[in-house]
């Protein structure tokens, strides 16, 4: 902004110094009509202004120039002591090169016309200053005032072009100045869009690895898991056989033990599926299955678990066999989660109802799993498929579940482009409804 | 091969606590049994001690049981035949695994955390009846 106001600033000095100049050769001229010393007088007074700005002119471009001796020199043509700083450094980045250069180059000419003008009048008063009237010149003298006085006029309208010559280039070089400026902050902004965008890209690529390092964490420490989980498995299991002469409460604890770590087991197989689905590492491998068999099988755990607690479990499968091309292993997660929630959360005096029909239409298959028992309740029902949450009413019921059984069905269901709801009610019980492809899973 | 009716396993496991309690449970439950903690003492005892059977962990130091079941494989047309149960915690699903596994036709492939010690028995048992 600044700049381009020193540009106006350079015009306005030009301004004030052609008004001065046409003043001093009017004065000039009045003299030699009336030879009236008074105007010579004036001439005098406006001299120091004529001659103004050439010393700051010529002091701007010395490598150690003085700013005071340029801003005195300025403004005795009148210009405004702010604007000098502005323009003595547009002077010194511009003033070498392009349109500036001519504007000042213009000004360096009105030099010598000026010292000129100023010793034509020099010889004009020397004729006149002795004389009273104009009678009393002699023919030389009055010849000698002519051609002084048309010098003059030649002069003056060498200055006049010039200073026109001035006032474009100055109107050049700020038209310059402007669009270098306007480039100047073009190209800054690009720059600052552009480095916020790096930034931003940063940010994102940092997340993601902040994002992949968790779930690369909960793989690893899951993983790792495993083996002292299975050993503590084994040797708990063993120990109940062997065990020998035991008291009944040794007998107790030692039930209690394999059961805890049986339930560790559990939790760490779900952690470890939960991270890879994260890490996206399932892969869908797809195979011919029959549905029906795979959910007997899931079934034959549940009795064989001598758990007097459970409720009594009934299915009701369309036809004997449904096949399915899918991925076996997804297949038994989602139905033993869905079996083993409507169990456990579902007393022994219940029922548990599995259903197995296919959708003609959809080309797929309904699955559903009805129990009798505690139902969700309203508050529940938006996070119920959340990673890791688990209901107040299930945690009071059942103290194990990892609260991560509803979240894996649900992603690999979306992700083989199925579909998952329920209905429930407090009290009476739910049922979880899959809908999922017989073929073509995860396209 | 052994002198009586008793069946010899090779258990190959580097985790030591599990080679020891597989060890205990096949004992009771009459087999004779042999140990090696990494796939290139394996391959050794298997090849003097000729097992009925081997219960092969995937994941362990020195040479693991893919490259030792691969080593066996290629030994010669006792190795080609000796039944050969993998045995591990890695996730059933790595289709790498799965195409090395099929590669050399184990005799099968269990996840050792979803199995209990009797479990693995019965299933030791029944590849051992299949072939007879």
């Amino acid at each position: 902004m600044e700049a381009i106001s020193s540009t106006r600033a350079f015009t306005h000095g030009e301004g004030a110094w052609a008004k001065i100049q046409k003043d001093a050769v009017i004065n000039l001229l009045r003299y030699v009509e009336t030879l009236e010393d008074d105007h010579h007088e004036a001439f005098h007074d406006l001299l120091p202004i004529l001659l103004a700005g050439k010393e700051g002119r010529i002091e701007m471009g010395k490598e150690d120039f003085d700013y005071n001796t340029v801003k005195e020199d300025f403004m005795r043509v009148g210009v405004h002591p702010g604007d000098v700083p502005m323009m003595v450094f547009m002077f010194r980045a511009f003033g070498k090169a392009g349109p500036m250069q001519s504007a000042m180059d213009r000004w360096e000419d009105t030099d010598a016309p000026i010292t000129q003008i100023i010793e034509k009048e020099a010889e004009i008063h020397e004729i006149l200053g002795s004389a009273e009237k104009k009678t009393d010149l002699n023919e030389q003298q009055i010849f000698q005032i002519g051609e002084a006085v048309s010098d003059i006029h030649t002069l003056n309208l060498e200055i006049t072009e010039i200073l026109n010559e001035y006032s474009v280039a100055m109107g050049e070089a700020s038209r310059v100045i402007k669009n270098i400026v306007l480039a100047g902050m073009l190209v800054l902004v690009i720059v600052l869009g552009l480095l916020f965008w790096v930034f931003a890209l940063h940010v994102k690529h940092l997340m993601v690895e902040v994002d992949r390092v968790k779930s690369d964490f909960v793989f690893l420490a899951s993983h790792q898991l495993k083996t002292p989980s299975t050993s503590i498995n084994w040797y708990a299991e063993r120990l109940t056989r062997t065990a020998g002469d035991l008291s009944d409460e040794s007998k107790k604890y030692l039930e209690k033990i394999y059961k805890n770590s049986k339930r560790m087991g559990d939790l760490v197989r779900d952690l470890l599926s939960v991270a890879r689905m994260d890490m996206e590492d399932l892969s869908i491998t797809s195979k011919d299955v029959d549905v029906v068999k795979i959910t007997r099988e899931i079934l034959k755990d549940f009795d064989k678990n001598e758990n007097t607690e459970t409720p009594s479990i009934k299915t009701e499968f369309e036809s004997g066999s449904i096949k399915l091309h899918a991925d076996k292993n997804l297949l038994k997660i989602i139905i033993s989660n869905l079996v083993s929630n409507a169990v456990y959360y579902t007393g022994k005096e219940g029922e548990v109802k599995i259903k197995i029909e296919e959708i003609k239409k959809s080309n797929g298959i309904l699955l559903s799993v009805s129990d009798t028992g505690m139902g969700i309740s309203e508050e529940d029902r938006e996070r119920i498929f959340d990673k890791f949450f688990r209901s107040e009413n299930a945690k009071k019921e059942n103290t194990t579940g990892s609260g991560l059984g509803l979240y894996l069905v649900k992603s690999i269901v979306d992700r083989v482009g199925g579909n998952v709801w329920f209905e429930s009610r407090v009290g009476k019980g739910t049922t979880f409804y899959v809908e999922l492809p017989k073929a073509g899973w995860g396209r | 091969m052994t002198s009586e009716d008793k069946k010899l396993i090779l258990i190959v496991e580097d985790e030591d606590d599990q080679r020891e309690i597989l060890a205990d449970e096949f004992k009771d439950q009459g087999f004779e049994v042999a140990t090696a903690s990494n796939g290139k003492k394996g391959v050794k005892v298997a090849l003097d001690k000729k097992p009925d059977i081997i219960l092969l962990d995937i994941v362990m130091p020195v040479m693991d049981g893919l490259e030792m079941m691969e080593g066996l494989r290629k030994s010669g047309s006792w190795g080609k035949k000796v039944p050969i149960i993998l045995f591990t915690n890695l996730p059933g699903e790595n289709d790498k695994v799965l195409r090395e596994v099929a590669k050399n036709e184990p005799s099968y492939y269990i996840v050792k955390s979803d199995w209990d010690l009797p479990d693995v028995v019965e299933k030791v048992n029944k590849v051992l009846s299949g072939r007879e």
